[in-house]
């Protein structure tokens, strides 16, 4: 008999379609405001992605990325002692006023990296030279937010407290949550430029021996020097979770999320509901054939089981889609992981089940003697 | 045409006994069914007859299990369903009775074949065992052209005779037909009526037939006539005619 429940979805073809495209449009909105908000949520640990280190080392008290507790130079030597540590070295992020030679002012970031390596510094350099980043009052400009300083240009100059800074470079970079522009240095030139700190030091990035894990050597930093070590991953999260409670991004999107979950339930149930009631003749005469409950419900769990799983697979799809068709570096943060493909399609099982189960309330309580009247 | 001699030849294939039926409660509370003692016979065309709303309907569904009396007993072929539950009702539907509907309630969407084999599937027979058989039954009905084909296609007489082939695939011992020919023509209706009366030429089936198209009586071995919920007659009508069937 599903065979025949199947057939009686697909035949009228409609039908068919009003349900699916009810659906499609539930998973498109579902999956396109958890886009956004997975992709709002991965901006704001950008500048992680872009140092490219394995394991991040702050101090105890640090919450993220934007929310670090600076620490000594002397740090970074005591976290290169620990035994599986191939390299550590020092990456600064610290707050100044920029100004223009154009008289262009605003708060810009900072963020040193170390002198001899460069490890930090983005790779998508699209003007001048990376090692030029070592001439005096040199900084690399990532590009994107920089507008507001009229579009600086390599060559330009900008005063930082109190400062002479020169443009030596232009990064590509990707996009941030963050909106203030971003100047990269060496931590020699950040001491420079901020002389009062004592500490400069915001994090340490530490890549560990072949012979190490990852894992092993963050239990390893955490418990010999008493800073606190994370994977990139964990630490990318850390700083998710910070944006996310001090943004209010979960409760404004979440509040979408609710209102096109309620939707979507409406939406299927109402037109599963509407398929069951325009077949409440056929379900009728089933019944009087003899047919049992429980077959009866396993026709609607089926019919509206595949009605979601269509549903989803385009709805999905659609949207996946224009992800990819967006431009990396676009305005719109829209980013769609294949977890959340998974819990769009939990969610479309549970309100296409919420729908089967209240056409099966209805189909089970047909009366077959309807069959009779004509 | 019509004499008064009771069929006793074949054994009682449906008796009801005492049946009452009311519908709604308090000052709107119908009685439509008053003490209602009837019994048919096997290989007998039972047709039963009145005017609209005199309770036929009510009286075939309660027969076929579909409706509760309020009191009195049924008995099919010496079960008492009035004392089944719901799912033993069905169960007992799906073994040993066919029905045919007026609006001849077809699934549009599925081939005829797929509409003959739906009680074989409902008892849980392979899909394509089922398709077979009801290729066949549509053949026997001369719809052998059309088992491919989908109920929309079909005249309002090809539609019953698939809907005929649906009562008949699963060997039903009582065939239930509730105005079988009021959507058709009357010669469409007759060549119906002929089909149905070759299908109650089996000894072991009984078919009861409730109308009130009184140019199709002819057909019937026995008329019950019912008035406001009661039985106001029941005539016996001798016919001569062969006794071997094709279904």
């Amino acid at each position: 008999m599903y065979q025949i429940a199947l057939k009686m979805l697909f035949g009228d073809k409609a039908k068919f379609l009003t349900l699916v495209v009810g659906l499609t449009f539930s998973v498109m909105l579902l999956t396109q405001q958890g886009s956004i908000f997975c992709g709002l949520m991965l901006r704001t640990a950008s500048n992680i992605f872009e140092t490219g280190a394995p394991i991040w080392v702050v101090d105890p008290k640090a919450t993220s990325f934007n929310d670090v507790v600076d620490m000594k130079l002397s740090e970074v030597l005591r976290v290169r002692s620990v035994e599986g540590v191939k390299w550590a070295v020092p990456l600064a992020l610290h707050a100044a006023t920029a100004q223009s030679d154009k008289g262009d002012t605003g708060a810009v970031q900072i963020i040193g990296v170390d002198d001899q390596t460069l490890i930090g510094l983005p790779t998508g350099m699209t003007k001048g030279r990376y090692e030029d980043i070592n001439q005096p009052g040199a900084v690399i400009i990532a590009k994107g937010r920089s507008e507001r300083y009229g579009s600086p240009q390599v060559g330009d100059f900008f005063e930082l407290n109190d400062q002479r800074v020169k443009v030596v470079g232009m990064l590509e970079t990707q996009k941030s949550f963050s909106p203030f522009p971003i100047m990269y240095t060496t931590m020699n030139k950040v001491q420079q430029l901020f002389p009062e700190k004592k500490r400069p030091v915001s994090f340490i990035l530490v890549k560990n021996e072949s012979t190490i894990s990852p894992e092993k050597l963050i239990e390893r930093i955490t418990a010999q020097t008493g800073l606190h070590a994370y994977g990139l991953w964990d630490f990318v999260f850390l700083t998710m979770q910070f944006w996310a409670a001090n943004t209010g991004i979960p409760i404004n999107l979440g509040i979408n999320v609710l209102m096109v979950l309620i939707i979507g339930t409406v939406i299927s149930a109402q037109t599963l509901y509407a398929f069951m009631l325009e077949n409440t003749r056929q379900f009728g005469t089933f019944k009087a054939i003899g047919i049992e409950n429980k077959t009866l419900a396993g026709m609607v769990l089926v019919q509206s089981a595949v009605v979601g799983i269509i549903g989803h697979g385009i709805g999905s799809g659609l949207i996946s889609t224009l992800g990819l068709l967006n431009p990396p570096n676009s305005q719109l943060a829209f980013y769609t992981p294949p977890q959340l493909i998974g819990i769009t399609f939990v969610l479309v099982c549970g309100f296409c089940l919420l729908a089967a189960v209240l056409s099966i309330i209805k189909v089970l309580r047909i009366d077959p003697a309807i069959v009779f009247r004509g | 045409m019509m004499t008064t001699i009771p069929t006793t030849a074949h054994p009682i294939a449906v008796s009801t006994n005492g049946l009452n039926k009311s519908f709604g409660d308090g000052e709107n509370r119908l009685h439509v069914l008053h003490d209602i003692n009837l019994n048919l016979r096997s290989g007998s065309m039972n047709y039963i007859v009145g005017p609209s709303g005199c309770g036929k309907t009510t009286l075939i569904s309660i027969m076929a299990g579909i409706l509760t009396a309020e009191s009195g007993e049924t008995t099919l072929f010496g079960t008492p369903i009035h004392k089944l539950k719901s799912s033993q009702k069905a169960k007992f539907r799906r073994d040993n009775i066919g029905f045919i509907f007026q609006q001849f309630n077809l699934v549009a969407t599925i081939t005829n074949a797929e509409n003959v084999a739906v009680p074989l599937l409902i008892q849980g027979k392979p899909h394509g065992k089922a398709i077979e058989q009801a290729k066949l039954l549509l053949e026997q009905v001369g719809l052998g052209d059309k088992v491919n084909g989908f109920p929309r296609d079909l005249s309002g007489g090809q539609q019953q005779r698939v809907a005929i082939a649906r009562a008949l695939i699963n060997n039903p011992r009582l065939v239930v037909c509730d105005e079988p020919t009021s959507a058709l023509d009357g010669k469409t209706g007759a060549q119906i009526l002929e089909l149905l009366t070759v299908v109650a030429r089996d000894p072991n089936r009984c078919v009861v037939v409730v109308t009130h198209d009184n140019r199709i009586y002819k057909y019937a071995d026995q008329l019950v006539e019912m008035e406001d919920g009661r039985i106001k007659s029941i005539q016996q009508v001798d016919h001569s005619r062969p006794t071997d069937s094709q279904f």
